[in-house]
């Protein structure tokens, strides 16, 4: 994977020349001009709402430019609608997952692929090249299964074998690895490379910079709306983020979180929370016995099968226990539903941001208050003014721009909408937070912002369990690990045991410390 | 990433990790195909035509059973036509205008024409108005429960205007043909109502624009981003129900022996009510035309045993409803059974 050679360079994949694009009034895209060559691979990295989605909106015809053009295989081209894109060859795996849930796994990958039919459009039966797209994937043994209820990060495999069995000239892919695990994240690179090997090309979106290294050949920054820098991935990681934040930002790296909370002495308090012997009425995991103190992040990890996230479901109440109990101070919680839960000091934000985190039809102050109505009304009755002030502060704290407080929660950009969420779980000042990928699609600084309020949080006496795919993250963040495999706790890593390869190895139950 | 290729154990990819035996697949095989709503239909229709055979010695009797298959077809095919709309998230309430009005135009020209002919004209014209509602409700944007209950108020209004003196009796000896005639013991009518759901089925189970209905159904948004003509697709799903509801009408019309603006008032929330019994969910991208086939049989046999036992036929609409809200309860049942990622 070399940098593109001059002789490439003059063979363009897609280039956007000068696009505008405003939402009422909002400049998300200020003539942003971007080329991919021939067998290229270029990363888009931005701060959340700089454009990057809109941008890629707007090379699959999904949104229309208010100015600008765009050209494909030197040609300039009118892109009318998504169909018109992938006509042209470009096939797009977007921010949020874009499934039928009414259809099988195999028949996403078909949807719109006018050579899955013949003449008249009568089906084919076999399926085979939508059958080798989720071989490359690994998903070749649920292609029968229909998308509803399948976790996020096999939806998000799907999509990815659905852009891939097209075989397109130009795979965008935003975000892909959001809500991927290593080992899924791994099948990916696998697919990249090679497509790239067939000369594809490739526009990649990700908050996660260390990931770029090994894919891409160009990085383009872009900030508010605009592009302003073009670099090679040989680029050093700190002046990266200092060009996407557009100001130096504190990225306290080489120190990790936990040990900056265990300096200041916050960690090992007493005994908060405590499940015992706890199984699932439909079977995802049994026999849990966790135990979390005051000041402790506890770390979850698994596969998507592992049954890690139906465990912090069922701790924040919204998942049916068959046995078990699950206790706060001591004392143990009887009526369990979220909203006992977070009456209890137990906040809760799932790992799905768009099918279950976001109210669609709400505004983003709405969306902040949501959880916190019962504190902030008397019989039913709104507080409107406290409402207003409360919200304003945790918007501030969770960097959620209150200029949008009256926006649609729906019109933020991906990682925006997820700070929002964040905020939401904290306006009702919870004790524990329970939280499955809480940093999904939410740039550096805001990372940040939410490992600094997390550390207030265990500062205060509170606890965090924190499930994430992103390993790295947890390696950084986490007092302690478990790792959950086929709906057991298989692994329990300690600050001392803990890096990412251990993690990986825990994981998939070889080696690590059995428990 | 290279660590995370090495220790991929194998066999054991992400879909791998929950445990693919032999005896599992098996098991999905059953269940997807008795697990559906399908299924509960075709037992629920078992335990009624057993009953019957007991309680009424002529229930099982050819006559009765070519009886059933007369009354029941017309709905069959109301039903699919009801189908397509309800796939694509949307809602015709203008069939029961769209019915009068092939009935009438259909007697008004058998007294100048084959048969035939009024029949495929009188489908025509169903069809435009399908188009119509289509074009209004996918590329106008306009709300389907709101549109259609326009068109349908309006429809009556032309139906009416074109019989003046009350229903059409047609006097074309042949126009009566298609109800009375049989094909060996099978009734002509149910041929047609046959032939009309095999169609149907083969549309949505075997072409392209079937699966394309579906996903609008399903999610109009991902539908679209995957390259699906989202609005043609509506407008055609309108076309197909309003030309479903036009052949209704006609052999409804050839039953009676005439044309009656007013002939489709009570047969339109039959077909809803069928649907409905037959596992069709409203706005989920849910349904198949096996499982309306069955609403629409069980609802004929409901009626029929009604007959059959000396009731009041008006205690059918009471079991319909009370059937219906017994089949949605009882998926919503079978569906929290299932429920979790397990
Ligand atoms: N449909 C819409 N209506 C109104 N505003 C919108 C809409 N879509 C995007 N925006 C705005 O455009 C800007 C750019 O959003 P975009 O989604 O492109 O950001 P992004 O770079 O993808 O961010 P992230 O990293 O968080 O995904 C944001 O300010 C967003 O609020
Ligand atoms: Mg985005």
């Amino acid at each position: 994977m070399s940098a593109a050679a001059p002789a490439t360079a003059a063979a363009t994949a897609v280039e956007a020349c000068g696009i505008e694009k405003s939402f009422r009034g909002i400049r998300a895209l200020r003539g942003v001009s971007l080329r991919v060559a021939k067998g290229e691979a270029r990363a888009l990295v931005g701060a959340n709402g700089a454009g990057k989605s809109t941008l890629i909106n707007v090379i699959c015809g999904a949104v229309q430019p208010d100015a600008g053009s765009l050209q494909v295989d030197g040609r300039t081209v009118a892109i009318r609608s998504p169909r018109t894109a992938i006509e042209l060859g470009i096939a797009t795996v977007h921010q949020h997952d874009q499934l039928v849930p009414n259809l099988t796994v195999a028949q996403n990958v078909e949807l719109g692929d006018e050579r899955s039919a013949r003449g008249v459009g009568w089906l084919t039966r076999g399926a085979r090249r939508a059958r080798a797209a989720l071989e490359l994937v690994g998903l070749e043994g649920r292609a029968d299964q229909t998308v509803e209820g399948m976790s996020l990060a096999h939806r998000q495999l799907v999509s990815i074998a659905r852009a891939v069995s097209r075989d397109p000239h130009l795979l965008i892919l935003d975000e892909p690895t959001a809500a991927l695990t290593p080992l899924e994240a791994g099948y990916l690179m696998e697919v990249i490379g090679r497509l790239r090997e067939r000369g594809t090309s490739l526009l990649y979106v990700t908050h996660r910079l260390q990931e770029l290294a090994e894919i891409v050949d160009w990085i383009t920054v872009m900030r508010d709306g605009e592009v302003v820098a073009e670099r090679s991935p040989a680029v050093a990681e700190a002046d990266l983020v200092e060009l996407i934040a557009g100001e130096g930002v504190a990225v306290h790296d080489q120190q990790l979180a936990a040990e900056r909370r265990r300096l200041a002495g916050v960690t090992g308090g007493t005994k908060l929370l405590r499940t015992a012997g706890l199984v699932d009425a439909h079977g995802a995991f049994r026999d849990i016995d966790l135990e979390v103190r005051t000041g402790e992040v506890l770390g979850v990890a698994g596969l998507p099968d592992s049954g890690a996230s139906e465990l912090l479901e069922a701790i924040a109440g919204a998942r049916k226990v068959a046995a078990g109990t699950i206790s706060l101070d001591g004392r143990a919680l009887r009526s369990r539903s979220p909203r006992a839960a977070a009456r209890d000091g137990i906040g809760y934000l799932a790992g799905d941001r768009a099918r279950r985190g976001v109210v669609p039809n709400s505004d983003v102050a709405e969306t902040v208050a949501l959880s916190a109505l019962p504190r902030h009304s008397r019989g039913g009755f709104l507080r409107r003014r406290q409402i207003a002030v409360s919200t304003r502060r945790r918007m501030e704290e969770c960097k959620v721009d209150p200029a949008v407080a009256r926006a649609p929660i729906t019109t933020l950009s991906g990682g925006n909408q997820q700070k929002a969420l964040f905020a939401r779980v904290l306006a009702n000042d919870p004790r524990v937070v329970v939280c499955e990928d809480p940093t999904a699609g939410i740039d550096v600084a805001g990372r940040e912002s939410i490992y600094d309020l997390v550390a207030r949080l265990c500062e205060s006496g509170g606890a965090v369990i924190w499930a994430a795919s992103d390993l790295r993250e947890l390696v950084t963040i986490c007092d302690r690990v478990v790792v959950l495999w086929r709906g057991t706790v298989v692994a329990e890593l300690t600050r001392e045991g803990l890096d990412e390869s251990s993690l990986v190895r825990a994981q998939f139950n070889q080696g690590g410390e059995q428990k | 990433m290279s660590a995370v290729a090495e220790s991929r154990p194998p066999g054991l990819g992400a879909a791998g990790a929950e445990d693919p035996s032999a005896a599992r697949t098996l098991r999905e095989r059953l269940r997807a195909a008795f697990g559906g709503p399908e299924s509960l239909v075709f037992v629920v229709l078992l335990i009624l035509a057993g009953a019957l055979s007991l309680a009424s010695s002529n229930f099982a009797t050819e006559f009765n059973l070519q009886n059933v298959g007369r009354q029941t077809s017309a709905l069959a095919v109301l039903c699919v036509g009801v189908l397509f709309v309800l796939l694509v998230g949307g809602i015709d309430l203008s069939i029961a205008g769209v019915i009068g009005l092939a009935a009438v135009i259909a007697a008004r020209l058998a007294a100048s024409m084959s048969p035939a002919e009024a029949f495929l004209i009188a489908v025509l014209a169903a069809t435009a108005v399908g188009v119509v509602n289509g074009g209004l409700v996918a590329v106008c944007g306009l709300s389907p429960i709101v549109v259609t209950l326009a068109m349908g108020q309006a429809l009556l209004g032309v139906a009416l205007l074109l019989s003046p003196n009350g229903p059409i009796i047609v006097d074309n000896p042949g126009y009566g043909d298609l109800a009375a005639s049989k094909i060996g013991p099978v009734p002509t009518l149910v041929v047609a109502a046959l032939v009309c759901l095999v169609l149907g089925h083969l549309l949505l189970r075997r072409f392209s624009l079937g699966r394309y209905i579906y996903s609008v159904g399903g999610n109009e948004q991902a539908a679209w981003l995957a390259g699906v003509p989202t609005r043609p697709v509506k407008l055609t799903a309108y076309a197909i129900g309003g030309t479903f509801a036009g052949v209704a009408g006609i052999l409804l019309s050839s039953r009676t022996g005439s044309g009656e603006a007013t002939l489709g008032s009570t047969i339109m929330l039959s077909a809803y009510a069928a649907a409905f019994i037959g596992g069709v969910g409203f706005g989920t991208g849910r349904g198949t035309v096996v499982g309306v086939a069955l609403g629409a049989v069980v609802l004929g046999v409901i009626s029929n045993g009604i007959d059959l036992l000396g009731l009041n036929g008006d205690w059918q609409y009471i079991v319909s409803g009370g059937l219906i809200i017994f089949a949605i309860g009882f998926q919503r049942a079978a569906a929290q059974l299932g429920w979790g990622r397990g």
